[in-house]
């Protein structure tokens, strides 16, 4: 019923926007169509989603714009005959506000933008994945579009000042990273080990959200500057971390011998993140790198094991101890506008703690044909290295290779290969459960 | 004829192209001419709309917005498709150049070979897209003249950023405004042609209402029309800078 509320919203708020003169509406429909790899292929997703872009310009220096759209997942889910009656087992339906905000140029000084709302803040260098992309948090609901963001809530200024920019940022509450499905998870998944004999029995989680205000505001800022070939850029933010650390765990013993419960309190702890970035040419290729360190300012993990008699066994105090993460890129542009490029990142963001680092090795490529209607990206992959010392235990690599078809403006149909094989130890070797071929077909009106 | 007479008509030939070739103008005056006539207009303001066409005959639309202040200050925008729309480029001096892309909220600097890319599938590149200044950046050798027009081919001067190994300027002697550019690459291959179909004046400047870009060798064209434009407007630098660009 909700739903079907917010989609009359939905429609009534495109009706009036396009109503007004200066509104300018634009549109995307993306199907998504994915089917694994196993000798009997199963479907792994099935999805339709519509967007709306409205863009309206209010007064002279002040425009709206809206990113909205609506996912349809059709994969049914029906468990038992009291689910044939209900149509939401059929079709899924989500609405998503990816993005909504006002932004008014030259205000309240002619050096002066503002952007209140929900938006998407992009910062780093590196290309779609940078560790200084830290506002935004991640939309990991699908694991293969590990790259997406969520919209966030924000007051966003920046200020010009002859070839400097200087941005403020304003996050009046805190949103962590959108976790995927249990279906989905595997990237996330942790192996536990358990000595022998030991079954766990009941697991509970609870987590803790920041509640006051003083406790969800973040706040940062950007200065950038070019200078010669280069644009360089710094930036702070005082934040949180966006996938939740384990404050505390409790273990008890259950009535069967043998057997344990454990409860654990999840946090997202406070922290500073500050980084460096730069962008530019050398020569004919491009290059860019991110570094930044993450400063967790709250302690964390306390192993209670009172209640089965070893007392607290464990407990790490990551109060101020700082990490560093970083991206270095390149990318070339062949005379026949064959596109490659390459990155090196140094932990991913569900990678906590110098020791927990892992390496990253991702590929890009772009390889147009008869005149960019076919475009091939055959070298598409990501390489994951846990520990140089033992790759063979500790390499994941996914392989994304893809062939798109442009048989008219704005219609896109894609063909492309989910493949990732390699060791459990890693999130993508962890993958390969969700190994599939998929069809995606876009449309943009 | 008697041959009196026809010795009388060959020496006042000769002695008229002797002079002629005393009053024809060297090359780089030519190629600042063509600069002064292409960058007159203090500023312009034009929406295009840029029709290609594939050797089936299957057609497509592009229509860009492009602002640009003297002879090396140029923003652009798309308007259509919708694939495209929003996507941006921004072109300042020495050869310092901005593309912007919605989809990922970023502006990217792009190096010089970059520019040889097709420009959204039409057949200009970033480069062709780019105001040019053929006097500073290139060299001029006279190939052919006549009454009506110079053919003058035109290498690029050390450091100047191209993909093209040479290009041969048509130019209009009446105006000085070049009427068709062949652009060669390679073992001197000619690889696309433009051709100034329509050339209006516009408040006393000359401006070339519709010109085509012809792919020689996968048979594609791309057609370019000025739907509206604006001149001296008085647009300010302030937007030509990534501010706008992002805008």
């Amino acid at each position: 019923m909700r739903i079907r509320l917010i989609l009359i919203g939905f429609i009534i708020l495109i009706a009036g926007a396009v109503s007004v003169n200066a509104a300018e509406l634009n549109g995307y429909f993306e199907s998504t169509n994915r089917i694994s790899f196993s000798s009997e292929p199963q479907y792994l997703r099935i999805e339709d989603l519509l967007g709306i872009k409205i863009k309206s310009s209010l007064y002279n220096n002040t425009s709206f714009f809206t990113n909205m759209n609506v996912r349809l997942l059709s994969l049914p889910d029906i468990t038992g005959t009291i689910d044939l009656s209900e149509y939401d087992r059929y079709f899924k339906y989500e609405f998503r506000v990816k993005e909504m905000y006002v932004n008014i140029m030259k205000f309240p000084f002619d050096f002066m933008d503002v952007r209140v709302g929900k938006q998407r803040i992009t910062w780093g260098a590196g290309d779609e994945i940078s560790p200084n992309d830290f506002i935004n948090p991640y939309d990991f609901q699908d694991s293969w579009s590990f790259k997406k963001r969520l919209g966030v809530y924000s007051l966003k200024t920046d200020l010009y000042y002859k070839g400097l920019t200087a941005t403020g940022v304003f996050l009046p509450y805190f949103i962590p990273d959108l976790l995927p499905d249990s279906s989905n998870s595997a990237m996330f998944s942790q192996s536990l080990f358990l000595a022998p004999g030991i079954t766990i029995g009941e697991m509970k989680d609870t987590i803790i959200m920041p509640e006051s205000f003083k406790e969800n505001l973040l706040g940062g800022g950007k200065v950038s500057y070019s200078l010669f070939d280069f644009d360089f850029s710094l930036y702070y933010l005082y934040s949180r971390e966006r996938l939740p650390w384990i404050k505390k765990i409790t273990v008890t013993a259950d009535t069967l011998p043998a057997v344990f419960n454990v409860n654990s309190t999840l946090f997202y702890p406070r922290i500073h993140m500050t980084g460096f970035s730069f962008y530019g040419v050398l020569g004919d290729v491009g290059v860019w790198g991110d570094i930044t360190a993450f400063i967790p300012m709250e302690d964390s993990f306390v192993i209670d094991l009172n209640a089965i008699g070893m007392g607290i066994m464990d407990s790490t105090n990551i109060s101020g101890n700082y990490y560093l993460k970083y991206l270095i890129g390149a990318d070339y542009t062949f005379t026949n506008d064959f596109y490659v490029s390459v990155q090196y990142l140094r932990g991913f963001e569900n990678e906590k703690g110098e020791d927990n680092l892992n390496n990253y090795l991702f590929l890009g490529s772009r390889f147009p044909f008869a005149n960019g209607k076919i475009e091939i990206a055959p070298f598409d992959a990501g390489i994951e290295i846990g520990d140089f010392e033992d790759i063979k235990d500790n390499y994941g690599v996914i392989y994304l290779p893809s062939v798109t078809f442009k048989p008219y403006d704005n219609l896109n149909i894609k063909l492309s290969s989910l493949y990732a094989f390699g060791s459990d130890k890693t999130s993508f070797g962890k993958m390969k459960s969700q190994n599939g071929v998929q069809l995606g077909i876009s449309y943009y009106f | 004829m008697n041959r009196r007479t026809i010795i009388t008509i060959s020496i006042f030939l000769l002695s008229f192209n002797v002079v002629f070739s005393a009053n024809e103008l060297q090359p780089e005056v030519i190629l600042k001419r063509v600069d002064n006539i292409m960058s007159a207009p203090k500023d312009q303001y034009m929406k295009i709309n840029m029709t290609l066409t594939d050797k089936n005959g299957n057609r497509s639309v592009r229509k860009i917005e492009i602002f640009q202040k003297g002879k090396d200050k140029r923003l652009g925008k798309f308007i259509a498709p919708a694939e495209y729309k929003g996507i941006g480029f921004l072109s300042l001096p020495n050869g310092v150049f901005y593309i912007y892309l919605p989809a990922f909220g970023k502006i990217k600097r792009i190096s010089s070979n970059v520019k040889s890319s097709k420009f959204a599938g039409t057949d200009f590149t970033y480069e062709d897209m780019e105001p040019k200044s053929y006097a500073d950046n290139w060299d001029g050798t006279i190939l052919e003249s006549d009454s009506s027009t110079y053919r003058i081919k035109i290498t690029p001067k050390k450091g100047c950023k191209t993909s093209y190994k040479y290009e041969i300027l048509t130019i209009n002697r009446k105006n000085y405004f070049p009427v068709k550019t062949e652009y060669f690459k390679g073992n001197s291959i000619l690889v696309k042609e433009m051709t100034a179909d329509s050339i209006v004046n516009l408040k006393g400047y000359w401006i070339a209402a519709v010109s085509t870009m012809r792919d020689i060798k996968a048979k594609h064209t791309s057609i370019m029309k000025l739907e509206d434009i604006k001149l001296n407007t008085g647009l300010k630098n302030n937007i030509f800078t990534k501010r706008y660009l992002r805008q």
